[in-house]
């Protein structure tokens, strides 16, 4: 560890926000275990990342989410028995054998949308006409409720997000506040319809867990809310940023179209290129090694998972995009490890192959139509406009 | 009935452990215990009585690493 007066990770500023890697590359070499004025223990190292994030004395249920405490009511926020609990109601829902059904709702909504680019003058901005649209059907249909509300949801969610970096202010914690409110509102409002008229999805399941004495309420409203969440926020980076990745590599295109067994490899370099999500927190229980140094208890870490998917002592040549590196020689951590690791990791990457497949089996190449625009925070990336030319 | 785990595939994520704890269990680094015994790949033999659990196992895993060979 080293205590250094100048800020290494100006979470603020924008040109750290627009690209943090050449930060997240002098930390490496220079600063692997980085306190930061803001008091975290910053890791960036993959081989640290990767075993701490693993590490069960972590916990995230004593973190202080601020003004996103309502987390503590969702797996993110508990640590076991409590996570386990709550997990294993879900996790069926997410088997490959679920998401199939899951992306036949997807592979429709594809499809509408490309409909009527074809029809149409052959543009799109897919960041919100294709990537936003598609995934949030997808979660509406597992829920067991009509879409609605999908803009109001993604801002409310970006709104939280706001909150949930290290860089957050007092504004954004207030924007957090009322965004969670809205949510609560909402989402007893869906809950009451669906009393009023039983159903078979997963809000259904949660309302019987509730009855039984598995859920409490607040584990029911704001597990929801997880869901609504992360059901777009990190799966459409993935989509953008893909597609955005088809316009800067024409052969890209080709190579998904024609050769279905390296659909898995390129999707997993998307993710490990852009992490959607830079970071995890956990707070330290006990004294825990890391690097060369001990963090005492009660310390918060952040695991730069964006950081250790750039880690040139495991994927060489970290910041060039190959969608060919050997799969044994390691993995990315882009959906998180161990028991935190991500419960719809299958579905986001069924739904990101769904839509180049469905792109790719149906056009000849995309270019881009205007420029891309950008709301990237320092903990989550984020493509606001992404105008695309179908040929 | 066998039971191979692919550890290349496998992250640790511990839902197998949920789901058959008489199968399968998380060390104290929070890693699964059985990759003392295997670098790449696991294969043992499964009783006939653990068969639910260990299907059960096998649907869950997040990164469908395991199989089960009857």
């Amino acid at each position: 560890m080293t205590v250094t007066t100048e800020d290494l990770l100006p979470f603020r500023d924008p040109g750290f926000r627009a690209d943090p890697y050449p930060y997240y590359a002098r930390l490496r070499q220079e600063h692997p275990v980085y306190r930061h004025p803001a008091g975290l223990y910053v890791v960036s190292r993959y081989e640290d990342v990767a075993r701490l994030i693993r590490n069960p004395t972590l916990s995230v249920q004593q973190l202080d989410f601020g003004p996103a405490a309502p987390i503590h009511h969702t797996v993110l926020g508990k640590d076991a028995p409590d996570h386990t609990r709550l997990r294993r109601i879900t996790n069926r829902w997410f088997t490959p054998k679920a998401v199939e059904g899951w992306t036949e709702v997807t592979r429709a909504s594809v499809a509408a949308v490309l409909d009527e680019v074809e029809n149409g003058d052959g543009t799109l901005d897919a960041a919100d006409g294709l990537s936003l649209k598609c995934t949030f059907e997808t979660t509406c249909h597992i829920f067991g409720i009509e879409p609605s509300e999908m803009d109001t949801i993604q801002r409310k969610t970006y709104e939280i997000g706001l909150s949930l970096g290290p860089g957050g202010n007092d504004d954004e914690a207030v924007v957090t506040t009322e965004a969670f409110a809205w949510f609560t509102e909402h989402i007893r409002r869906l809950v009451a319809g669906k009393r009023a008229h039983p159903g078979e999805g997963l809000i259904d399941a949660f309302i019987a867990a509730q009855d039984e004495g598995r859920m409490t309420e607040d584990e029911v409203v704001y597990t929801i809310f997880l869901f609504f969440a992360v059901g777009h926020l990190d799966v459409k980076h993935l989509i953008n940023h893909g597609l955005w990745l088809m316009t800067q590599q024409p052969g890209l295109f080709a190579v998904y179209r024609d050769e279905p067994a390296a659909r898995p490899g390129i999707i997993n370099e998307i993710l490990r290129i852009d992490t959607p999500e830079s970071m995890v927190v956990r707070l330290t229980t006990q004294d825990t090694v890391v690097g060369d140094r001990t963090v005492p208890a009660g310390e918060a870490l952040a695991l730069l998972i964006a950081s250790a998917n750039r880690d040139p002592e495991v994927f060489a040549d970290p910041d060039t995009f190959d969608h060919t590196r050997p799969v044994a020689a390691s993995q990315h951590l882009a959906f998180g490890s161990g028991m935190h690791g991500c419960a719809g990791q299958v579905l986001a990457r069924a739904e990101a192959d769904v839509v180049f497949s469905s792109i790719v089996n149906r056009f000849s190449g995309i270019e881009l139509a205007g420029e891309p625009a950008y709301a990237h925070t320092e903990f989550l990336r984020t493509i606001t406009h992404l105008p695309l030319r179908f040929r | 009935m066998k039971v191979e785990v692919d550890l290349e595939k496998c992250q640790d994520h511990g839902q197998c452990v949920y789901a058959a704890p008489g199968l399968f269990a998380l060390n104290e680094q929070g890693r699964l215990s059985l990759r003392s015994r295997a670098a790449a790949v696991y294969v043992a033999d499964v009783a006939e009585e653990n068969a639910e659990e260990l299907h059960e196992a096998a649907d869950i895993c997040p990164l469908q690493a395991i199989t089960v060979h009857e």
